[in-house]
């Protein structure tokens, strides 16, 4: 299997420039997915999980948002350095699934016109008029229908033809997220960002996208990032995850021993919050994220930690591989 | 010692009617109807926590809403202290919204916007009790420091706060009147993890310290399983199964219980050993428009046997101490 | 706590610094802080404060702009900018009233049909129409000669026929904050009704309310303008704008300053009312027509 390195995120730094002064979001962040992989992003809301999709993206609003430091490689290429027409090349090969199924889809067309349109827009290479004069052709219109109804069929529709003719409010949540993952398999992306995407759905329903995903991610030969609160969730399709706090990634590993034995003490508390069906004693963590304006010095978990040691202040501990393939940013494991 | 039944529901049944039809281009077609809760029994035990578990279109809100007298019941009766609150109203509904108090789902959107915490608090003392000025100020105080909040948060307004003081701030609320029973709607679903465990550690505390009780809506299993005493899983406007809390984890009988433990997401391996082997069921969660005649489960049901498809729905039936469950497999 | 905070985190400065971005309503925002100021100070900042009704100078008739007359004279002899002062307190004034009139009947009619639905809100809403169905010039001008032409019975008159859009947008507004949750919880405590419209509904409003009375402000007193320049409002010597203009225009083009200085003082004052409103709307990100 190739490990071809797929995203590469290196020292990622992101502020944002608001009217109270500048607000450091994103702190010197490390990300790598590789190919075939699906990597978790963890974090609590305000971590900064979004604004990093935001920005693989490329649609976070630059002008209040600034990078100030670092590089995203992805497929090998600096993001920031190549030119603007190669850059929207590289995107259309990134994939997104977004949170709420129900505000993702336009309800005003059906399932059809939307894939459609999408299929001949990739086709047209960027040009409107080319677009127009392709959607009405009827030959080309046909292939994508047949495309699209294929797609609909890799994500475990049954009967695609007849979807197709549907409008997404006819539809339920969990046919509505399938169809999302179909309409991101258009283009034969390479890495497919999911952002919560199973949150508003039932957790019958979750169950089956959660396995629909790992499936399509096999067979495609896709990379996923996966973005989530919940650590149960994590557990069950990436491989890797990554734990965010406020803006800095604390911790990294592969999931079942990150879960089963966290080192960073924001991970230990997190994982101490969820209820057990083994009933054992579940408590929060004391205190509130950071506000950004004036985060703590150094490490920022460190006026809510419980294991914090002289010196948590004064400077960011550096993020090192403590054991194989483990990775922790924490001053009790820096020697 | 047996503990009283405080609230006793039974046969209760809520129908809406829509107007639309099918088709979505249709204004008006035959009236549907929407059976979101179908004849259901229960009992709260006083001093206990009852969680009514289930997915959207189980009817577990709508039953809570009823509970809590916000929507009317079309049929069946609620008894609360041994007396028929079923259709009570003017003085006797609010001497029962003392007693029976309810906080929402969402912690932003129960708190107006344009009122401070002490306006949003001293509303219920207001309506219902006739303190002066200076002792609903204290009372508020005492409030928040029952909910461990700051007595300065009280003038801010809900927009300053975070999701886990707004969700502390409605409980505070709740509890204004001293009532005897919470209905809670998801109280946590909306709220980070770690906020969420101190929200249920305090829950909890002030239920044994105030002797309330409580009817939890959700659909969260593993809070479920720290914060419950008894649960009721419903599908479909139905009760299917409804008993003690380590009994029904222990031993989940319904197959849609089964497969609803299976499919909790849980973070440790120690947890996955205690649930049924993986359920994945087949078909979406259907609407309760047109609930089937028979056994509401039989479409998505992987042990479905001959009698499941030709009896009418089952009825609770005792399998032991303290465990219903409404399935043809019993027998 | 007694920490010193920072005037950043005021909420009404930092509302000042969002709103300050947007130049064009910063300008309808100065001009009409000008126009208030002079309004209110008329007697002291105009030239010739006595001009504004009984004084006449026939000798010194339609002169053009000069020195001791900045903007001219008009077919009284008296000065032009001082009457522009006095005339701006006089249409600020008819402002006011239109909109408190219009606010007082027109709010609290649309809440009570919004929540009480039913039957209240049909005949409510449907009286509304009625009287949307008219132009409001038209209706304000049979009115105010009904009534005998003057300033005052055209204030009433243009109030009257103000209230229904300001109950349509109560109304609509009070729709859709009645399905908020924290409006269930009031009702389900047992609040009174008229606690809960206007304790609990109108605050969420208030915002809605302050774009359209800004943006309401200009078209009041363009249609006030208008009446008195029909001459169904404003008698003379009333130094009403719109009365400067209709009787000057008999001068045009030869002594243009006369009707066209007023002219230019309503044109400003309802452009500015209009930046304003556009840049509260914005602000506040509500939709108001």
């Amino acid at each position: 299997m190739n490990n071809e390195l797929i995203v590469d995120i290196k020292n990622l730094t992101i502020q944002f420039e608001t009217i109270d002064g500048i607000l450091e979001v994103i702190g010197d962040i490390n990300i790598q997915i590789r190919e075939g992989e699906i990597v978790g992003v963890v974090g609590e809301t305000g971590c900064g999980k979004s604004v990093t999709a935001k920005l693989l993206l490329g649609i976070l609003p630059s002008p209040p948002a600034r990078i100030k430091r670092g590089e995203i490689f992805f497929l090998g290429q600096d993001l920031f350095r190549i030119d603007a027409a190669k850059r929207e090349l590289l995107k259309q090969k990134i994939a997104y699934i977004a949170q709420d199924p129900m505000m993702s889809v336009n309800p005003v067309f059906t399932i059809g016109t939307l894939m459609v349109d999408m299929i001949i827009w990739r086709e047209s290479h960027q040009k409107f008029t080319t677009y127009l004069w392709k959607r009405r052709n009827r030959n080309l219109v046909k292939k994508a229908m047949d495309y699209s109804a294929s797609l609909l069929d890799k994500v475990n529709i049954p009967n695609p033809r007849s979807l197709l003719r549907k409008y997404s409010i006819e539809l339920s949540g969990g046919m509505r997220q399938r169809v999302l993952l179909a309409m991101a398999l258009i283009g034969h992306p390479r890495l497919l960002i999911a952002d919560e995407p199973t949150t508003a759905l039932d957790a019958t329903i979750q169950k089956r996208i959660l396995s629909l995903l790992e499936e399509r991610v096999r067979e495609e030969n896709l990379s996923g990032m996966y973005i989530t609160h919940n650590l149960g969730v994590a557990r069950i399709i990436c491989q890797r995850t990554n734990v965010m706090y406020a803006g800095y990634i604390v911790e990294n590993g592969p999931t079942g021993e990150l879960l089963d034995n966290p080192y960073h003490p924001y991970t230990q508390g997190l994982i101490g919050s969820i209820p057990r069906i083994t009933g054992e004693r579940f408590s929060g963590i004391d205190g509130q994220i950071p506000d950004y304006l004036k985060p703590p010095t150094g490490c920022r978990f460190h006026p809510r930690c419980p294991k914090k040691m002289d010196g948590c202040e004064r400077e960011v501990p550096e993020f090192v591989e403590v054991t194989s393939g483990r990775f922790v940013a924490c001053r009790l494991y820096q020697l | 010692m047996e503990n009283s039944t405080i609230l006793k529901t039974e046969e209760v049944s809520k129908i809406f009617f829509a107007n639309r039809g099918n088709d979505v281009f249709s204004i008006r077609g035959e009236p549907k109807t929407v059976k979101a809760v179908q004849s259901v029994t229960l009992e709260l035990r006083e001093g206990e926590a009852l969680a009514l578990v289930g997915e959207s279109g189980s009817g577990k809100t709508t039953l809570g809403y009823m509970l809590a007298r916000i929507f009317k019941p079309t049929s069946g009766g609620i008894w609360f202290e041994g007396k028929d609150v079923t259709f009570i109203e003017g003085r006797a509904l609010k001497e029962f919204r003392r007693k029976v108090q309810m906080v929402f789902q969402d912690p932003g959107s129960t708190l107006n916007p344009r009122h401070t915490i002490q306006s949003s608090l001293s509303l219920p003392l207001r309506i219902f009790t006739s303190l002066s000025r200076q002792e609903t100020r204290e009372r508020v105080i005492e409030l928040l420091s029952a909910v461990h909040l700051p007595a300065e948060i009280r003038f801010r307004y809900p927009g300053a706060l975070s999701g886990g003081q707004k969700q502390r701030v409605n409980l505070a609320r709740a509890l204004a009147l001293n009532p005897r029973l919470i209905v809670l709607d998801e109280p946590t679903s909306a709220l980070d993890v770690s906020v969420q465990a101190k929200i249920l550690q305090l829950l909890l505390d002030l239920k044994n310290e105030r002797k309330l009780t409580y009817l939890f809506i959700t659909h969260d299993l593993s809070v479920v399983k720290n914060i419950a005493d008894r649960i009721a899983v419903m599908y479909l406007g139905r009760v299917v199964e409804l008993g003690d809390t380590v009994g029904i984890f222990g031993r989940p009988f319904h197959p849609y219980s089964r497969a609803l433990l299976s499919a909790i997401p849980v973070v440790t391996e120690a947890e996955k050993k205690l649930l049924p082997a993986e359920i994945i069921l087949e078909g979406d969660v259907p609407s309760p428009e047109n609930p089937p005649e028979t056994c509401p489960f039989l479409s998505r049901c992987q042990e479905k046997i001959k009698v499941c498809e030709e009896s009418p729905c089952p009825n609770l039936k005792r399998i032991e101490e303290n465990h219903f469950v409404r399935c043809w497999l019993m027998n | 706590m007694n920490r010193r905070r920072g005037l950043r985190e005021i909420p009404f400065y930092r509302g000042l610094i969002k709103l300050s971005r947007n130049r064009l309503s910063v300008i309808g925002a100065i001009y009409v802080f000008i126009m208030i100021a002079c309004a209110l100070l008329a007697p002291w900042v105009s030239p010739y404060p006595e001009d504004a009704y009984d004084v006449v100078r026939f000798d010194k008739q339609l002169e053009p702009p000069s020195k001791d007359f900045l903007l001219g004279t008009d077919e009284a002899g008296r000065d032009v900018l001082s009457r522009i002062f006095f005339g701006a307190r006089i249409s600020l004034m008819l402002a006011g009233v239109v909109l408190l009139i219009a606010i007082i009947i027109g709010v609290p009619l649309g809440i009570c049909a919004a929540y009480y639905g039913g039957k209240v809100e049909q005949f409510i809403m449907r009286v509304t129409d009625a009287f949307c169905s008219i132009p409001p010039l038209v209706m304000a001008l049979a009115i105010s000669v009904a009534l005998s032409p003057n300033l005052v019975n055209s204030m009433l008159a243009i109030g009257f026929v103000w209230w229904r859009s300001f109950c349509r947008l109560a109304y609509g507004e009070a729709l859709s904050i009645k399905q908020e949750n924290y409006v269930l919880v009031s009702r389900s405590l047992g609040a009174s009704g008229l606690y809960v419209m206007f304790g609990e509904i109108l605050p969420n409003m208030s915002s809605s309310l302050l774009v359209k009375t800004t943006l309401d402000a200009g078209y009041a007193i363009l249609v006030g303008t208008s009446i008195s320049f029909l001459g169904a409002g404003a008698n003379p010597p009333t130094p009403e704008w719109g009365l400067m203009v209709t009787y000057a225009r008999h001068y045009l083009p030869g002594a243009w300053w006369a009707s066209l200085f007023p002219g230019l003082a309503i044109f400003l004052t309802v452009l500015s009312f209009n930046l304003l409103g556009d840049g509260l709307r914005d602000f506040f990100g509500v939709e108001v027509e």
